[in-house]
Protein backbone atom coordinates (compact mmCIF):
# COMPACT_ATOMS: atom_id res chain seq x y z
CA UNK A 1 0.00 0.00 0.00
CA UNK A 2 2.95 2.30 0.66
CA UNK A 3 4.53 2.29 -2.81
CA UNK A 4 4.06 5.24 -5.15
CA UNK A 5 1.83 5.47 -8.18
CA UNK A 6 3.63 6.12 -11.47
CA UNK A 7 1.80 8.03 -14.20
CA UNK A 8 3.03 8.70 -17.74
CA UNK A 9 1.11 11.62 -19.16
CA UNK A 10 1.02 12.94 -22.72
CA UNK A 11 1.45 16.72 -22.53
CA UNK A 12 0.47 19.10 -25.32
CA UNK A 13 0.11 22.89 -25.25
CA UNK A 14 -2.62 22.93 -27.92
CA UNK A 15 -3.88 21.01 -30.95
CA UNK A 16 -1.01 22.04 -33.22
CA UNK A 17 1.80 21.78 -30.67
CA UNK A 18 4.24 18.89 -30.38
CA UNK A 19 3.28 16.34 -27.76
CA UNK A 20 5.74 15.13 -25.14
CA UNK A 21 5.57 12.51 -22.40
CA UNK A 22 6.16 13.31 -18.73
CA UNK A 23 6.38 10.85 -15.89
CA UNK A 24 5.10 11.57 -12.40
CA UNK A 25 5.19 9.71 -9.12
CA UNK A 26 2.53 10.38 -6.47
CA UNK A 27 2.01 8.78 -3.05
CA UNK A 28 -0.63 6.04 -3.15
CA UNK A 29 -3.74 6.60 -1.06
CA UNK A 30 -6.59 4.22 -0.35
CA UNK A 31 -9.32 4.13 -3.05
CA UNK A 32 -7.41 6.56 -5.21
CA UNK A 33 -8.78 7.25 -8.70
CA UNK A 34 -7.04 8.85 -11.68
CA UNK A 35 -8.57 12.25 -10.83
CA UNK A 36 -7.16 12.23 -7.31
CA UNK A 37 -3.77 11.18 -8.70
CA UNK A 38 -3.96 14.16 -11.10
CA UNK A 39 -4.85 16.40 -8.13
CA UNK A 40 -1.69 15.23 -6.35
CA UNK A 41 0.34 16.27 -9.42
CA UNK A 42 -1.45 19.62 -9.44
CA UNK A 43 -0.33 20.23 -5.84
CA UNK A 44 3.31 19.68 -6.75
CA UNK A 45 3.96 19.63 -10.51
CA UNK A 46 7.41 18.07 -10.45
CA UNK A 47 8.27 15.18 -12.78
CA UNK A 48 9.76 11.93 -11.58
CA UNK A 49 13.15 13.15 -12.82
CA UNK A 50 12.80 16.15 -10.49
CA UNK A 51 12.10 18.78 -13.17
CA UNK A 52 9.58 21.49 -12.32
CA UNK A 53 6.76 21.58 -14.93
CA UNK A 54 3.33 23.09 -15.51
CA UNK A 55 0.35 21.45 -13.75
CA UNK A 56 -1.42 18.91 -15.95
CA UNK A 57 -4.69 20.21 -17.38
CA UNK A 58 -7.75 17.95 -17.40
CA UNK A 59 -11.51 18.27 -17.31
CA UNK A 60 -13.85 16.85 -14.69
CA UNK A 61 -17.09 17.68 -13.02
CA UNK A 62 -19.41 15.17 -11.38
CA UNK A 63 -16.84 12.58 -10.20
CA UNK A 64 -19.48 9.83 -10.34
CA UNK A 65 -19.48 8.85 -14.03
CA UNK A 66 -22.62 10.73 -15.03
CA UNK A 67 -21.28 13.89 -16.71
CA UNK A 68 -18.75 12.50 -19.20
CA UNK A 69 -16.33 15.41 -18.81
CA UNK A 70 -13.27 13.45 -17.64
CA UNK A 71 -13.11 11.01 -20.61
CA UNK A 72 -9.51 10.28 -21.60
CA UNK A 73 -7.34 7.41 -22.75
CA UNK A 74 -6.26 5.45 -19.69
CA UNK A 75 -3.80 2.67 -20.58
CA UNK A 76 -4.81 3.15 -24.25
CA UNK A 77 -8.57 2.86 -23.74
CA UNK A 78 -11.22 5.56 -23.58
CA UNK A 79 -12.97 5.80 -20.21
CA UNK A 80 -13.76 8.22 -17.41
CA UNK A 81 -10.88 9.16 -15.12
CA UNK A 82 -13.20 9.42 -12.10
CA UNK A 83 -14.27 5.77 -12.23
CA UNK A 84 -10.76 4.51 -13.07
CA UNK A 85 -9.46 3.24 -9.73
CA UNK A 86 -5.70 3.29 -9.44
CA UNK A 87 -5.65 -0.08 -7.62
CA UNK A 88 -7.20 -1.72 -10.69
CA UNK A 89 -4.79 -0.20 -13.23
CA UNK A 90 -1.52 -1.52 -14.60
CA UNK A 91 1.42 0.75 -13.85
CA UNK A 92 2.80 3.00 -15.10
CA UNK A 93 -0.64 4.44 -15.79
CA UNK A 94 -0.66 5.95 -19.30
CA UNK A 95 -2.85 9.04 -19.66
CA UNK A 96 -3.54 10.56 -23.08
CA UNK A 97 -6.19 12.88 -24.47
CA UNK A 98 -8.85 11.26 -26.69
CA UNK A 99 -7.71 11.24 -30.31
CA UNK A 100 -10.99 11.96 -32.12
CA UNK A 101 -11.37 15.45 -30.68
CA UNK A 102 -9.15 18.54 -30.89
CA UNK A 103 -6.86 18.92 -27.87
CA UNK A 104 -7.36 22.11 -25.86
CA UNK A 105 -4.44 21.35 -23.58
CA UNK A 106 -2.91 18.15 -22.13
CA UNK A 107 -5.82 15.83 -21.31
CA UNK A 108 -8.54 18.40 -22.00
CA UNK A 109 -10.28 18.00 -25.36
CA UNK A 110 -13.03 19.93 -27.13
CA UNK A 111 -16.07 17.68 -27.59
CA UNK A 112 -18.10 20.34 -29.44
CA UNK A 113 -18.51 18.12 -32.51
CA UNK A 114 -20.84 15.90 -30.48
CA UNK A 115 -23.06 18.84 -29.56
CA UNK A 116 -23.00 20.01 -33.17
CA UNK A 117 -24.19 16.52 -34.19
CA UNK A 118 -27.02 16.67 -31.66
CA UNK A 119 -28.12 19.94 -33.26
CA UNK A 120 -27.89 18.46 -36.74
CA UNK A 121 -30.07 15.46 -35.90
CA UNK A 122 -32.53 17.67 -33.98
CA UNK A 123 -32.17 15.74 -30.73
CA UNK A 124 -35.11 17.43 -29.05
CA UNK A 125 -38.90 17.55 -29.17
CA UNK A 126 -40.23 20.90 -30.44
CA UNK A 127 -43.31 21.70 -28.33
CA UNK A 128 -42.83 25.45 -27.88
CA UNK A 129 -45.69 27.45 -29.33
CA UNK A 130 -48.11 30.28 -28.72
CA UNK A 131 -50.71 28.24 -26.86
CA UNK A 132 -50.89 25.35 -24.41
CA UNK A 133 -50.75 22.05 -26.28
CA UNK A 134 -52.13 20.12 -23.34
CA UNK A 135 -50.67 16.91 -21.94
CA UNK A 136 -48.74 14.70 -24.39
CA UNK A 137 -49.53 11.08 -25.17
CA UNK A 138 -48.55 8.44 -22.61
CA UNK A 139 -45.81 5.88 -23.13
CA UNK A 140 -46.20 2.20 -22.34
CA UNK A 141 -43.87 0.99 -19.66
CA UNK A 142 -42.04 -1.22 -22.20
CA UNK A 143 -41.34 1.82 -24.36
CA UNK A 144 -40.22 3.76 -21.29
CA UNK A 145 -37.73 1.02 -20.43
CA UNK A 146 -36.40 0.90 -24.01
CA UNK A 147 -36.03 4.66 -24.33
CA UNK A 148 -34.62 5.19 -20.84
CA UNK A 149 -31.45 3.36 -21.85
CA UNK A 150 -30.76 5.93 -24.57
CA UNK A 151 -31.59 8.86 -22.31
CA UNK A 152 -28.61 8.01 -20.10
CA UNK A 153 -26.09 9.19 -22.74
CA UNK A 154 -23.71 11.79 -21.25
CA UNK A 155 -21.97 12.65 -24.59
CA UNK A 156 -18.68 11.52 -23.04
CA UNK A 157 -17.20 10.59 -26.44
CA UNK A 158 -15.97 7.06 -25.60
CA UNK A 159 -18.04 5.52 -28.43
CA UNK A 160 -16.60 7.92 -31.01
CA UNK A 161 -13.10 7.28 -29.69
CA UNK A 162 -13.47 3.48 -30.00
CA UNK A 163 -15.27 3.57 -33.37
CA UNK A 164 -12.93 2.64 -36.24
CA UNK A 165 -15.25 4.49 -38.65
CA UNK A 166 -14.81 7.84 -36.88
CA UNK A 167 -11.55 9.37 -38.11
CA UNK A 168 -10.17 12.23 -40.16
CA UNK A 169 -10.85 10.45 -43.48
CA UNK A 170 -14.49 9.74 -42.68
CA UNK A 171 -17.42 12.14 -42.33
CA UNK A 172 -19.21 9.86 -39.78
CA UNK A 173 -20.81 11.67 -36.82
CA UNK A 174 -20.39 8.56 -34.64
CA UNK A 175 -22.74 6.35 -32.60
CA UNK A 176 -23.84 8.72 -29.80
CA UNK A 177 -26.09 11.06 -31.84
CA UNK A 178 -27.67 8.02 -33.54
CA UNK A 179 -28.86 6.72 -30.17
CA UNK A 180 -30.41 10.12 -29.51
CA UNK A 181 -32.37 9.87 -32.77
CA UNK A 182 -33.62 6.47 -31.57
CA UNK A 183 -34.64 8.14 -28.29
CA UNK A 184 -36.56 11.06 -29.82
CA UNK A 185 -38.04 9.03 -32.69
CA UNK A 186 -39.27 6.52 -30.13
CA UNK A 187 -41.18 9.16 -28.19
CA UNK A 188 -44.77 9.57 -29.45
CA UNK A 189 -44.49 13.38 -29.66
CA UNK A 190 -40.93 13.27 -30.95
CA UNK A 191 -42.02 10.85 -33.69
CA UNK A 192 -43.78 13.77 -35.41
CA UNK A 193 -40.35 14.95 -36.55
CA UNK A 194 -39.12 11.44 -37.28
CA UNK A 195 -38.61 11.92 -41.00
CA UNK A 196 -36.55 15.09 -40.48
CA UNK A 197 -34.15 13.22 -38.22
CA UNK A 198 -33.95 10.17 -40.49
CA UNK A 199 -33.14 12.41 -43.45
CA UNK A 200 -30.10 13.72 -41.58
CA UNK A 201 -29.04 10.15 -40.87
CA UNK A 202 -29.32 9.38 -44.59
CA UNK A 203 -26.93 12.26 -45.22
CA UNK A 204 -23.16 12.37 -45.56
CA UNK A 205 -22.31 12.17 -41.86
CA UNK A 206 -25.02 9.65 -41.13
CA UNK A 207 -25.67 5.99 -40.53
CA UNK A 208 -24.21 4.69 -43.83
CA UNK A 209 -20.71 5.00 -42.38
CA UNK A 210 -21.41 2.51 -39.58
CA UNK A 211 -19.16 -0.52 -40.13
CA UNK A 212 -20.75 -2.80 -37.50
CA UNK A 213 -17.52 -3.16 -35.53
CA UNK A 214 -19.72 -2.69 -32.44
CA UNK A 215 -16.93 -1.28 -30.30
CA UNK A 216 -19.30 1.51 -29.25
CA UNK A 217 -21.56 -0.78 -27.27
CA UNK A 218 -18.54 -2.48 -25.65
CA UNK A 219 -16.92 0.73 -24.40
CA UNK A 220 -20.04 2.72 -23.45
CA UNK A 221 -19.70 3.38 -19.70
CA UNK A 222 -23.49 3.79 -19.45
CA UNK A 223 -24.08 0.45 -21.20
CA UNK A 224 -26.36 2.09 -23.75
CA UNK A 225 -27.48 -0.44 -26.40
CA UNK A 226 -26.01 1.69 -29.23
CA UNK A 227 -26.01 -1.16 -31.74
CA UNK A 228 -29.72 -1.83 -31.07
CA UNK A 229 -30.35 1.84 -31.83
CA UNK A 230 -28.38 1.68 -35.07
CA UNK A 231 -30.19 -1.46 -36.31
CA UNK A 232 -33.55 0.03 -35.28
CA UNK A 233 -32.75 3.23 -37.22
CA UNK A 234 -31.78 1.17 -40.26
CA UNK A 235 -35.24 -0.37 -40.12
CA UNK A 236 -36.91 3.03 -39.62
CA UNK A 237 -35.03 4.29 -42.68
CA UNK A 238 -36.35 1.32 -44.70
CA UNK A 239 -39.92 2.12 -43.72
CA UNK A 240 -39.93 5.93 -43.61
CA UNK A 241 -36.97 6.74 -45.85
CA UNK A 242 -36.89 4.16 -48.62
CA UNK A 243 -40.57 3.21 -48.77
CA UNK A 244 -41.37 6.88 -48.05
CA UNK A 245 -39.76 7.73 -51.39
CA UNK A 246 -42.58 5.85 -53.10
CA UNK A 247 -45.03 8.46 -51.82
CA UNK A 248 -43.38 11.12 -53.91
CA UNK B 1 -27.95 19.62 -52.50
CA UNK B 2 -29.79 17.19 -50.27
CA UNK B 3 -29.76 14.53 -52.97
CA UNK B 4 -26.00 14.85 -53.22
CA UNK B 5 -25.65 14.46 -49.46
CA UNK B 6 -27.56 11.19 -49.66
CA UNK B 7 -25.24 9.74 -52.32
CA UNK B 8 -23.02 8.04 -49.72
CA UNK B 9 -26.09 6.44 -48.15
CA UNK B 10 -27.40 5.10 -51.46
CA UNK B 11 -24.00 3.82 -52.58
CA UNK B 12 -23.51 2.08 -49.22
CA UNK B 13 -26.91 0.41 -49.38
CA UNK B 14 -26.22 -0.64 -52.98
CA UNK B 15 -22.87 -2.03 -51.86
CA UNK B 16 -24.60 -4.01 -49.12
CA UNK B 17 -27.31 -5.22 -51.50
CA UNK B 18 -24.97 -6.33 -54.28
CA UNK B 19 -22.95 -8.31 -51.72
CA UNK B 20 -25.89 -10.69 -51.32
CA UNK B 21 -27.86 -10.19 -54.55
CA UNK B 22 -26.32 -11.38 -56.82
CA UNK B 23 -22.80 -11.97 -55.45
CA UNK B 24 -23.59 -14.03 -52.35
CA UNK B 25 -26.14 -16.10 -54.24
CA UNK B 26 -23.55 -16.65 -56.96
CA UNK B 27 -20.89 -17.90 -54.50
CA UNK B 28 -23.29 -20.54 -53.16
CA UNK B 29 -24.33 -21.55 -56.67
CA UNK B 30 -20.74 -21.56 -57.98
CA UNK B 31 -19.29 -23.72 -55.18
CA UNK B 32 -22.24 -26.08 -55.54
CA UNK B 33 -21.87 -26.37 -59.32
CA UNK B 34 -18.10 -26.93 -58.91
CA UNK B 35 -18.91 -30.00 -56.85
CA UNK B 36 -19.85 -31.74 -60.11
CA UNK B 37 -16.05 -32.18 -60.37
CA UNK B 38 -16.47 -35.07 -57.92
CA UNK B 39 -18.33 -37.02 -60.65
CA UNK B 40 -15.41 -36.82 -63.07
CA UNK B 41 -14.45 -35.12 -66.30
CA UNK B 42 -17.42 -36.08 -68.48
CA UNK B 43 -20.10 -34.90 -66.05
CA UNK B 44 -18.21 -31.70 -65.27
CA UNK B 45 -17.66 -30.74 -68.89
CA UNK B 46 -21.34 -31.40 -69.63
CA UNK B 47 -22.31 -29.08 -66.76
CA UNK B 48 -20.03 -26.36 -68.19
CA UNK B 49 -21.59 -26.87 -71.60
CA UNK B 50 -25.04 -26.47 -70.01
CA UNK B 51 -24.02 -23.23 -68.30
CA UNK B 52 -22.46 -21.82 -71.44
CA UNK B 53 -25.67 -22.69 -73.29
CA UNK B 54 -27.94 -20.65 -70.96
CA UNK B 55 -29.79 -17.93 -72.90
CA UNK B 56 -28.35 -14.41 -72.46
CA UNK B 57 -25.27 -15.92 -70.74
CA UNK B 58 -23.01 -13.01 -71.80
CA UNK B 59 -25.54 -10.48 -70.52
CA UNK B 60 -25.82 -12.38 -67.23
CA UNK B 61 -22.03 -12.62 -66.91
CA UNK B 62 -21.55 -8.93 -67.45
CA UNK B 63 -24.63 -7.42 -65.73
CA UNK B 64 -25.07 -9.86 -62.84
CA UNK B 65 -21.44 -10.81 -62.19
CA UNK B 66 -18.75 -8.53 -63.61
CA UNK B 67 -20.40 -5.17 -62.92
CA UNK B 68 -21.64 -6.02 -59.39
CA UNK B 69 -18.23 -7.48 -58.42
CA UNK B 70 -16.37 -4.44 -59.72
CA UNK B 71 -18.81 -2.08 -57.99
CA UNK B 72 -18.80 -4.03 -54.72
CA UNK B 73 -14.99 -4.20 -54.75
CA UNK B 74 -14.52 -0.58 -55.77
CA UNK B 75 -16.82 0.80 -53.11
CA UNK B 76 -15.43 -1.78 -50.67
CA UNK B 77 -11.96 -0.32 -51.16
CA UNK B 78 -13.38 3.12 -50.39
CA UNK B 79 -15.05 1.76 -47.22
CA UNK B 80 -11.75 0.19 -46.16
CA UNK B 81 -10.05 3.52 -46.79
CA UNK B 82 -12.43 5.50 -44.53
CA UNK B 83 -12.15 2.86 -41.80
CA UNK B 84 -9.24 2.32 -39.42
CA UNK B 85 -7.72 -0.50 -37.41
CA UNK B 86 -7.84 -0.17 -33.63
CA UNK B 87 -7.92 -3.80 -32.48
CA UNK B 88 -5.27 -3.34 -30.00
CA UNK B 89 -6.37 -1.62 -27.76
CA UNK B 90 -10.03 -2.48 -28.46
CA UNK B 91 -9.77 -6.28 -28.66
CA UNK B 92 -13.39 -7.21 -29.03
CA UNK B 93 -14.61 -10.14 -31.11
CA UNK B 94 -16.70 -7.99 -33.45
CA UNK B 95 -13.83 -5.55 -33.92
CA UNK B 96 -11.62 -8.41 -35.14
CA UNK B 97 -14.44 -9.50 -37.46
CA UNK B 98 -14.67 -5.91 -38.75
CA UNK B 99 -10.97 -6.02 -39.63
CA UNK B 100 -11.20 -9.56 -41.08
CA UNK B 101 -14.14 -8.48 -43.24
CA UNK B 102 -11.94 -5.88 -44.93
CA UNK B 103 -8.88 -8.14 -45.16
CA UNK B 104 -10.83 -11.07 -46.64
CA UNK B 105 -12.60 -8.71 -49.04
CA UNK B 106 -9.29 -7.54 -50.46
CA UNK B 107 -7.91 -11.12 -50.54
CA UNK B 108 -11.05 -12.50 -52.19
CA UNK B 109 -10.96 -9.76 -54.82
CA UNK B 110 -7.34 -10.49 -55.71
CA UNK B 111 -8.20 -14.20 -55.90
CA UNK B 112 -11.24 -13.54 -58.11
CA UNK B 113 -9.20 -11.40 -60.52
CA UNK B 114 -6.55 -14.13 -60.89
CA UNK B 115 -9.18 -16.88 -61.03
CA UNK B 116 -11.33 -15.18 -63.66
CA UNK B 117 -8.27 -14.29 -65.70
CA UNK B 118 -6.81 -17.81 -65.69
CA UNK B 119 -10.03 -19.75 -66.17
CA UNK B 120 -12.06 -17.40 -68.31
CA UNK B 121 -10.26 -14.50 -69.94
CA UNK B 122 -6.96 -16.19 -70.85
CA UNK B 123 -8.61 -19.32 -72.36
CA UNK B 124 -11.07 -17.08 -74.22
CA UNK B 125 -8.20 -15.15 -75.80
CA UNK B 126 -6.62 -18.46 -76.82
CA UNK B 127 -9.97 -19.53 -78.23
CA UNK B 128 -10.53 -22.45 -75.85
CA UNK B 129 -13.40 -23.18 -73.48
CA UNK B 130 -12.81 -23.51 -69.72
CA UNK B 131 -12.80 -27.21 -68.92
CA UNK B 132 -12.10 -29.95 -66.39
CA UNK B 133 -8.69 -30.53 -67.97
CA UNK B 134 -7.73 -26.89 -67.48
CA UNK B 135 -8.40 -27.11 -63.73
CA UNK B 136 -6.54 -30.42 -63.45
CA UNK B 137 -3.49 -28.79 -65.06
CA UNK B 138 -3.64 -25.74 -62.78
CA UNK B 139 -4.14 -27.73 -59.58
CA UNK B 140 -1.04 -29.86 -60.22
CA UNK B 141 1.00 -27.11 -58.58
CA UNK B 142 0.86 -26.97 -54.75
CA UNK B 143 1.08 -23.12 -54.64
CA UNK B 144 -2.02 -22.96 -56.88
CA UNK B 145 -3.86 -25.34 -54.55
CA UNK B 146 -2.93 -23.16 -51.57
CA UNK B 147 -4.01 -20.05 -53.52
CA UNK B 148 -7.38 -21.63 -54.26
CA UNK B 149 -7.95 -22.77 -50.67
CA UNK B 150 -7.12 -19.31 -49.30
CA UNK B 151 -9.22 -17.67 -52.00
CA UNK B 152 -12.27 -19.88 -51.35
CA UNK B 153 -12.08 -19.44 -47.57
CA UNK B 154 -11.66 -15.66 -47.94
CA UNK B 155 -14.66 -15.43 -50.24
CA UNK B 156 -16.92 -17.61 -48.07
CA UNK B 157 -15.89 -15.77 -44.90
CA UNK B 158 -16.46 -12.39 -46.54
CA UNK B 159 -19.87 -13.52 -47.77
CA UNK B 160 -21.05 -15.08 -44.48
CA UNK B 161 -19.79 -12.29 -42.23
CA UNK B 162 -21.19 -9.84 -44.77
CA UNK B 163 -24.54 -11.59 -44.54
CA UNK B 164 -24.45 -11.02 -40.77
CA UNK B 165 -23.91 -7.26 -41.21
CA UNK B 166 -26.34 -7.14 -44.16
CA UNK B 167 -29.08 -8.17 -41.72
CA UNK B 168 -28.18 -5.19 -39.51
CA UNK B 169 -27.77 -2.72 -42.38
CA UNK B 170 -31.25 -3.63 -43.62
CA UNK B 171 -32.78 -3.55 -40.15
CA UNK B 172 -33.62 -7.26 -39.95
CA UNK B 173 -31.72 -8.34 -36.82
CA UNK B 174 -32.27 -5.57 -34.27
CA UNK B 175 -31.38 -6.85 -30.83
CA UNK B 176 -28.30 -8.51 -29.42
CA UNK B 177 -30.02 -11.87 -29.15
CA UNK B 178 -31.12 -11.81 -32.79
CA UNK B 179 -27.62 -10.75 -33.85
CA UNK B 180 -26.06 -13.55 -31.83
CA UNK B 181 -28.43 -16.06 -33.44
CA UNK B 182 -27.68 -14.79 -36.95
CA UNK B 183 -23.97 -15.07 -36.10
CA UNK B 184 -24.41 -18.78 -35.34
CA UNK B 185 -26.33 -19.31 -38.59
CA UNK B 186 -23.68 -17.42 -40.59
CA UNK B 187 -20.88 -19.42 -38.93
CA UNK B 188 -22.51 -22.73 -39.88
CA UNK B 189 -23.00 -21.41 -43.42
CA UNK B 190 -19.34 -20.34 -43.56
CA UNK B 191 -18.10 -23.77 -42.45
CA UNK B 192 -20.42 -25.62 -44.83
CA UNK B 193 -19.52 -23.45 -47.84
CA UNK B 194 -15.78 -23.65 -47.11
CA UNK B 195 -15.87 -27.44 -46.86
CA UNK B 196 -17.98 -27.69 -50.02
CA UNK B 197 -15.68 -25.34 -51.93
CA UNK B 198 -12.44 -27.04 -50.88
CA UNK B 199 -13.91 -30.51 -51.35
CA UNK B 200 -14.82 -29.62 -54.94
CA UNK B 201 -11.10 -29.03 -55.60
CA UNK B 202 -10.51 -32.68 -54.73
CA UNK B 203 -12.48 -33.72 -57.80
CA UNK B 204 -9.80 -32.13 -60.02
CA UNK B 205 -6.95 -33.80 -58.17
CA UNK B 206 -7.94 -37.46 -58.09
Amino acid sequence: MSEDVILRIKRQENQGARARWEEFSVPRKPNMNVISALMEIQKNPVTRQGDRTTPVVWDCNCLEEVCGACSMLINDRARQACSALVDHLKQPILLEPMTKFPVVRDLLVDRSRMFESLKKVRAWIPIDGTYDLGPGPRLSSDDQQYLYEFSRCMTCGCCLEACPQVNSRSPFMGPAPLAQVALFNGHPTGARNRTERLRVLMGREGIASCGNAQNCVEVCPKEIPLTDAIADLNRQINVHGLLGMLRR
Amino acid sequence: MEKQAMLHFWLKRLHSFTGIFPLGIFIVEHLFANSFSLFGQDVYDRVIAFYMGIPYIKVIEICLLAVPILYHAGYGFYISFIGSINAPPYQYFRNWMYILQRVTGIMAFMFIIAHVYSTKIAPMMLGIEPSFGLMVEALKHPPVIAFYVVGIVSATFHFCNGLWSFMITWGITLGRGAQRFSYYVCTVLFLALSVMGIYALKGFMS
